[in-house]
């Protein structure tokens, strides 16, 4: 009964700060886990630039950042990073946990940041659902046009939760494990 | 100065516009041309064989349909943008780029600018567009292209809806405020603009803003599509003058 005393039991809900740091600490010692985080990170970041019409390939290479894109620039580079480390704590949760990925709010927050990134009425895509859809298509990308900035917002939040979620299975798999 | 030939308008840029530095540009007068196409918008069903539109984007049909141009008649090169005023990169574009190409190439007789409506955001896209060519009438598109894409809104959330246009254009220095208003309200452009669109369908473009970069007669055209920055096209025109 004293030996348990003296041996605090971690609790299953520790504080957030303390939730990611432990959950950073595990995942980010190795340098496999950097490596994915900063290549999807990176990848992110290529796409959400060609998208935005920041990042130009031909007839030259160029990034340019106009004033009108810069409060996006700032919501695109949030949502890379905060992917970067969702994707590549999924991975390890994946490889060291017989527990299942819970993707729901990963893949909702990536997929709605990559469509956010998007000018819809501008792009191919707007394009294809106007002349497809007709009015409802001209609705459908002037609402993902008009309300990109929340949709980035929505998306940065869902990451957030994703990785709230994945911190919270990293740490209650070793309470679990420690206690087993 | 820059030379103005048949019923063309000529004026001064810098009477009527801001950007500064932009004091050469001409209008022709615009024209309602059938090109015997339906009516478009998003849904256009081409009625004429593609080779017969595609073949017609050289300086001088540009000029002799309507099309706005900004530039001397005598440049070499033409870039002709397919856009849209509630297009937002048709807007970075306005305000970021076409200033330093105006002043690089078109002040120095070296590329023309034409503007051709290619309508995929909606009926207010298609209200602007007439409008624009109502003020293109007067030999001042440019003065108005301008001030919407300088006072763009959200897209069909009414910014350009066709008294808020009879507003903007009021605010263009020399321009008859009735006459306007009277072109606007008898879409005396409609067809002119859905042509435009049915053109850029026809030529297989998918979305604005849409740049051919050409010599004035239409040969070895070079497509971009995007809001690209101004180093980009300074690349493509140095490329095309220096003939190689």
């Amino acid at each position: 009964m004293s030996e348990e005393k003296k041996t605090p039991i971690p609790s299953s809900s520790p504080k957030p700060q303390n939730l990611f740091i432990l959950s950073f600490k595990m995942v980010f010692s190795t340098w496999v886990y950097i490596t994915f985080a900063a290549t999807t990170a990176v990848t992110f970041w290529i796409v959400s630039s060609i998208f935005d019409q920041l990042l130009f390939f031909y007839p030259i290479l160029i990034f340019y950042l106009p004033d009108d894109a810069i409060v996006g620039f700032i919501l695109a580079n949030i949502t890379a990073i905060l992917l970067g480390i969702v994707v590549s704590m999924n991975i390890y949760v994946f490889r060291h946990s017989k527990m299942r990925i819970k993707t729901a709010s990963f893949f909702s927050g990536s997929s709605l940041s990559v469509l956010s990134s998007t000018c819809a009425s501008c792009s191919s895509l707007g394009f294809f659902l106007i002349s497809t859809l007709g009015a409802a298509g001209v609705t459908a990308s002037a609402f993902l046009s008009n309300y990109q900035t929340p949709l980035r917002l929505l998306s940065i939040a869902l990451l957030m939760w994703a990785l709230y979620s994945v911190s919270n299975r990293l740490i209650k798999t070793c309470v679990i494990k420690r206690h087993e | 100065m820059l030379t103005v030939q048949g019923n063309f308008s000529n004026q001064s840029y810098a009477q009527t516009s801001q950007m500064e530095g932009e004091d050469k540009m001409e209008h022709k007068e615009g024209s309602n041309v059938q090109n015997g196409f339906s009516p478009a918008g998003p849904h256009v069903n081409v009625t004429q064989p593609v080779e017969k539109i595609t073949n017609n984007l050289s300086l001088s049909s540009l000029r002799e349909e309507g099309s706005p141009v900004l530039g001397e008649t005598s440049a070499p090169i033409t870039i002709v943008q397919f856009g849209d005023f509630q297009c937002r990169f048709c807007g970075r574009f306005a305000r970021d780029t076409v200033s330093p190409v105006n002043q690089t190439y078109i002040q120095t007789g070296k590329v023309d600018l034409v503007f051709k409506h290619f309508v995929t955001h909606g009926p207010d896209s298609m209200t602007a567009a007439m409008a624009s060519q109502c003020a293109n009438e007067q030999g001042k598109f440019w003065s108005f292209y301008k001030i919407l894409y300088g006072n763009q809104g959200e897209e069909n959330s009414g910014w350009a809806s066709a008294n808020n246009l009879k507003k903007f254009a009021s605010q263009i220095y020399g321009l008859d405020s009735q006459k306007f208003n009277s072109c606007l309200n008898s879409q005396k452009y409609k067809s002119f603009v859905e042509n435009d669109t049915a053109f850029a369908i026809a030529s297989g473009y998918q979305g604005t803003p849409t740049f051919i970069i050409e010599k004035s007669d239409g040969s070895n055209p070079e497509v971009l599509l995007g809001a690209y920055p101004f180093p980009s096209f300074q690349a493509i025109i140095d490329k095309k003058i220096s003939g190689s």
